[in-house]
């Protein structure tokens, strides 16, 4: 057989050897494909696919005008798998760059565990820089930070979240369902380096941000109760302090400060005690505040009028076995000046005329002895012992704020309910809830809780509280000139829980609000065991006074101070005669500024309208033309001053 | 048997295109598949990017809300700017 005569016998042998190769691939492909197909795919998937769980940004937390209280950033953790680290002494690098001592590294890495935290929540810096380094078994996950960044302002409200993005405290707490968000996951494929890419899309079930609440509080106002209260408090040398205030039309909380405070971005350390929100979490006897509920409940009940007048026993009156001492000792008083000057005796009398049973009755009418209600952690319902188990002095040591407990905040929405015409309104703090898409989830609305005492009674009660920061009262260090304000001061003696009795320190406080005829907010001044004066009026009031100017400010209440008789002497005397009346001629405003030409028209008693900035460089009516009654000033300013024609 | 007379015949034109059809379709499979894996690479990062600007986003929210803060606006009005709060009776209202 020639070569020719062979090529067809090789060409069939090599057909025979590929057809049987194939076949033998064929029937492998099968059992791979059909037999074992299912597991090896389960497998594969295993080593290139995962789920990657994805943290939602907890939601923020922020002010009824939207600026942020506590708010979420990105911030990777860094952890370490030991066993897969080289050993080659490479890995001493990620505690440097972490900043982490050798030792603490050292005790990490000899963990037997195979995952250990390295540092959580680390700096983006340092993060960087440990990329850098590449070393296997070193990883990053990424995690939620909480940033408060007002530092300690509302510390005791919000609270705080923990590393774990899980509400510890205050608002954090109590809202923690709404501002945590679900989790989400996303699947992702590896290639043969181990990097990630998203084969199938960015459609999986996303993480969604928490919702964002949104509280009552109004930061200025915050703010100024504060520092206001922080200035205060290092002044008298007290223990602490608070200072709560509410719009008693709605039952909002707009500030609640206290002192000491701490800053949740740096909690380590912080006594418990610090961290708790005393205005609700706390109770104390709250002295002769107490006296306006009771003249409110009296007054209503028509038990007495008040006109009606009480001898004051000189500050001495025996009652069920014991003394009742004032501070001063006072004779005959009406209902208002007993309030006026907080007469111990003349409230007991008072008490005595109402009797226990009602007393008792408006007081939990106003809200003693029961939680208000308020959308914050951990409230108390302070202390009303039953009407069955009052002794006979409890009835004027009640009348006084002595033998019960309230808190904080029950104090000042009752005070509310007289501000408010009579109604207490339930007080709440979050105003409303809104997911990560605009919609509102929860949204608290005003509630009215009850009527306490009529109208036309917490009118008179108004007026009684206005004599009290008048120039005879108890607190005209509260007042502000050009704004009516109504209140009551209280000394306390605190409890002493240790020995029982009372101790030697004294809770000094001021609740009111103002404007008296038209209230807008209530305030709650507490200075906790003051040293430099102990008494409500000296050590408390200067804060709600203070407060209250700026609160003023930042609610559009007007506050209009007296004339300046100096001021007004001065205008007649720059030759433009006596003050404008109807038909005298106006004063010359020209050249002035608009301070200056406000300040010049209110001491004339005229009204201006005003164009323009600056200079007053035109008005009409001119100085010495007629004008009508009541006719306003037309002044027209400009920056260049240049009087027109 | 004989062998000499095998011969291999022409194959035909249906079987060629057939062929030519499922290599055709495999390639294209490779290649959407390497589209499909390099598009995979972009939105990975993307979401990256997305995510990194997120962060800042957020850390920007921060520094923000930190300066804007009345603590802070209080030091800087006192401090560097000499502002203190108005006395009783500067704050004048306007008509």
């Amino acid at each position: 057989m020639n070569a020719h005569q062979r090529r067809p016998v090789r060409l069939g042998t090599a057909s025979v050897v590929i057809g049987a190769v194939l076949a033998v691939v064929a029937l492998r492909l099968c059992q791979l494909a059909l037999v074992d197909g299912h597991r090896l795919a389960s497998l594969a998937r295993r080593q290139h696919s995962e789920t990657e769980q994805l943290t939602p940004l907890r939601g923020a937390i922020l002010d009824r005008f939207g600026d942020p209280l506590a708010l979420s950033t990105r911030a990777d953790s860094v952890f370490v798998r030991p066993s897969k680290l080289p050993g080659d002494g490479s890995e001493a690098a990620v505690a440097r760059e972490l900043r982490i001592s050798r030792g603490q590294w050292l005790r990490k890495v000899s963990s037997t565990s195979p995952f250990t935290w390295i540092k959580r929540q680390a700096n983006p810096v340092d993060l960087d820089r440990l990329r850098a380094l590449n070393i296997p078994g070193v990883g990053t996950v990424p995690e939620v930070r909480r940033f408060y960044p007002h530092g300690r302002m509302a510390a005791s409200v919000i609270g705080f979240a923990g590393i774990d993005s899980q509400g510890l405290e205050g608002i954090e707490l109590a809202y923690d369902g709404y501002l945590r968000g679900p989790t989400g996951e996303m699947a992702v494929e590896r290639d043969a380096r181990g990097r990630k890419f998203l084969a199938a899309g960015i459609d999986g079930d996303r993480a969604r941000q928490g919702a964002n609440v949104v509280l009552t509080l109004d930061s200025s106002l915050q703010y100024a109760a504060e520092s206001e209260l922080d200035r205060r408090v290092a002044e008298t040398r007290a223990k602490g302090g608070l200072v709560l205030m509410l719009d008693p039309r709605r039952g909002e909380i707009l500030a609640l400060a206290q002192n000491p405070s701490f800053d949740p971005n740096a909690r380590g350390g912080v006594d418990a005690e610090v961290r708790r929100n005393r205005a609700v979490a706390d109770a104390y006897e709250p002295g002769s505040t107490m006296k306006a509920l009771l003249a409110s409940a009296a007054l209503d009940q028509r038990a007495v009028s008040a006109s009606d007048r009480f001898f004051c026993e000189d500050g001495h009156y025996r009652y069920a076995g014991h003394t009742i001492h004032d501070h001063h000792g006072y004779g005959v008083l009406s209902v208002a000046q007993i309030l006026q000057v907080s007469s111990n005796v003349g409230a007991t009398k008072i008490a005595e005329r109402l009797g226990a049973k009602s007393y008792y009755q408006a007081l939990r009418s106003f809200g003693l002895g029961s939680a208000t209600g308020v959308d914050l952690a951990g409230e108390q319902a302070g202390i009303l012992r039953p009407l069955s188990a009052w002794k006979s002095i409890d009835l004027a040591t009640a009348s006084f704020g002595h033998g019960l407990a309230v808190t904080p905040l029950q104090l000042a929405a009752a005070y509310g309910a007289i501000a408010n015409g009579g109604i207490l309104m339930r007080p709440y703090i979050v105003k409303r809830v809104v997911d990560d898409g605009g919609e509102v989830v929860l949204e608290n609305q005003p509630t009215v809780l009850r009527r306490v005492v009529s109208q036309a009674t917490a009118r008179q009660v108004t007026q009684i509280l206005e004599g009290v920061v008048a120039p005879k009262g108890t607190a005209p260090l509260a007042s502000v000139p050009g704004l009516k304000i109504a209140g009551k001061t209280g000394t306390a003696q605190k409890v002493d829980f240790v020995h029982g009795g009372y101790s030697r320190g004294r809770i000094a406080s001021f609740v009111g609000y103002f404007p008296a005829d038209d209230p807008q907010l209530v305030m709650l001044v507490i200075i906790d065991e003051p040293q430099t004066t102990i008494w409500g009026g000296t050590a408390a009031a200067p804060v709600f006074r203070s407060i209250a100017l700026a609160a003023a400010e930042r609610l559009s209440i007007p506050v209009e101070p007296p004339v300046d008789d100096e001021l007004a002497a001065s205008v007649q005397q720059q030759g433009n005669s006596a003050p404008a009346t109807a038909t005298s001629p106006p004063a010359s405003f020209l050249g002035l500024s608009l301070r200056e030409a406000l300040e010049r028209a209110r001491a004339l008693g005229v009204t201006v309208d005003v164009v323009g900035s600056g200079y007053v460089v035109h008005q009409d009516p001119r100085s010495g033309a007629p004008m009508g009654a009541d006719q306003p000033i037309r002044l027209q300013l400009d920056a260049s001053g240049e009087p027109l024609g | 048997m004989k062998l000499q007379h095998w011969t291999f015949a022409r194959p035909s034109r249906v079987a060629l295109a057939w062929v030519a059809a499922l290599m055709g379709a495999g390639a294209l499979q490779v290649w959407l598949h390497l589209q499909a894996t390099e598009v995979g690479y972009q939105l990975s990062a993307l979401h990256k990017l997305i995510d990194r600007l997120a962060a800042e986003g957020s850390d920007l929210e921060v520094e923000l809300a930190t300066m804007k803060s009345p603590t802070s606006l209080d030091a800087v009005a006192r401090a560097r700017l000499g502002l203190r709060p108005p006395r009783d009776g500067q704050i004048v209202g306007l008509p």
